[in-house]
């Protein structure tokens, strides 16, 4: 149970927001409404309880999408500004030209690398900034195909514009993700791996060609299932 | 369970009934999880393309996209050529027919195949018959709602 759960509204969506972090519900507070608390959509647990056996690891602090544990991180900071992307991410529509696509964004050097956010989920960021990379935790990207860059979401009630990065690779989760595919298959992958639902999106149209630019840019990548997986693929990618 | 012979019954050995906490014993129904059975088609019906579905030609497929129900197709070169035959228009006997002369194939020998696709997409709500209006599934609301809730979070 969370110690504090409560309803924001955000451009006309509701969602429930549980945590323990006194600064974030602070950040919350202007768009909190009188509305019943139900299940939480999204979480932060800054403070998680620590066993007493000092010997036993230490819990660190995470983000949650209901029960699901997304990230965890000793820095809250960034768990924080994630949480707030993700409700950018859950309460925008998708801008005329761009698709949003399941995922989380790895930058490294200046690009962006999008990979599928449950195989990021047991990932040590530590270690993975030890590499260089640095990771946005979240479920979802942005993607414009009018040049071929990811925007990163805006944290709710930042004033800040969006950053974006030339996008250097996408991969998506697939059982088989060997088998060659043709344009029209990477296509109908990058269709089926949209985020949101559909009145957040533009005309069928207006996907469809977005979609279809974006692959002709760059052909996605396929990643089994598995942080094993994703471990190879950015080995591939970034070298050892 | 069924009267089937044990041999053809792929529920065999599988209990009757589970304990429910708090419940007790509730009997168990066991169904068959296959694809929606294909809706007939006639070879005098009229089809069009759904205005809810977007497509597209890449390279020598043909990508299909119905955002609503968040599903997409590859059409092959055979598929995209019926695919783009159903104006709404001619019958499906009538293109049947230009197919297989187009193809130099008998019309018997491609019939049942053409007739099978066509009856996917309509199961697929891809295609729908002109003027008919479109049935939204079940659940779906046809006008945004004020406030727009979040899907149920994961596993609680």
């Amino acid at each position: 149970m969370w110690p504090h759960s409560f309803v924001i509204a955000v451009n006309g969506t509701v969602l429930t927001i549980g945590t323990d972090d006194q600064e974030l519900m602070e950040h919350l507070r202007p768009w909190v409404v009188p509305e019943p608390s139900s299940l939480v959509d999204f979480g932060l647990q800054a403070h998680p309880p620590q066993p007493e056996n000092r010997a036993a690891p230490r819990l660190l602090p995470s983000l949650k999408h209901g029960s699901d544990v997304l990230a965890r991180s000793d820095d809250v900071d960034l768990l924080r500004t994630a949480l707030l992307r993700m409700i950018t991410a859950s309460t925008n529509p998708t801008p005329v030209g761009m698709i949003r696509v399941s995922g989380a964004v790895l930058e490294r050097d200046g690009g962006a690398y999008v990979v599928p956010e449950g195989n990021l989920r047991s990932f040590s960021y530590r270690a993975l900034a030890r590499q260089g990379v640095l990771a946005h935790p979240g479920q979802s990207v942005l993607l414009d195909a009018s040049d071929g860059t990811v925007q990163l979401d805006v944290a709710l009630g930042s004033t800040d514009s969006a950053r974006r990065l030339p996008l250097r690779a996408w991969l998506f989760n697939h059982r088989e993700p060997g088998l060659p595919t043709t344009v029209g298959e990477d296509v109908a992958r990058v269709l089926g791996n949209l985020w949101g639902d559909w009145h957040t999106m533009h005309s069928p149209t207006q996907t469809l060609d977005a979609a279809s630019t974006l692959v002709s840019l760059f052909r996605p990548r396929y990643v089994a299932f598995g942080r094993e997986s994703l471990e190879n693929e950015l080995t591939a990618l970034f070298g050892r | 369970m069924s009267d089937l012979d044990p041999v053809d019954d792929v529920f065999a050995g599988r209990p009757d009934t589970i304990f429910v906490d708090g419940v007790g014993e509730v009997p168990v129904h066991y169904v068959d999880n296959d694809e929606a059975p294909l809706p007939p088609v006639a070879p005098n019906d009229v089809y069009a393309i759904s205005d809810e579905v977007a497509w597209r030609g890449v390279g020598d497929e043909l990508v299909v996209y119905h955002q609503r129900l968040a599903t997409s197709h590859v059409l092959d070169s055979v598929s995209s050529l019926l695919w783009q035959c159903l104006d709404g228009v001619g019958s499906l006997h009538e293109i049947f027919v230009d197919i297989a002369d187009a193809f130099g194939q008998e019309l018997d020998s491609i019939v049942g195949d053409l007739a099978t696709v066509v009856a996917e997409w309509k199961r697929d709500s891809l295609v729908v018959v002109p003027g008919e209006p479109v049935a939204l599934p079940v659940g779906v609301d046809p006008v945004l709602p004020t406030w727009r809730h979040l899907m149920d979070p994961p596993n609680n």
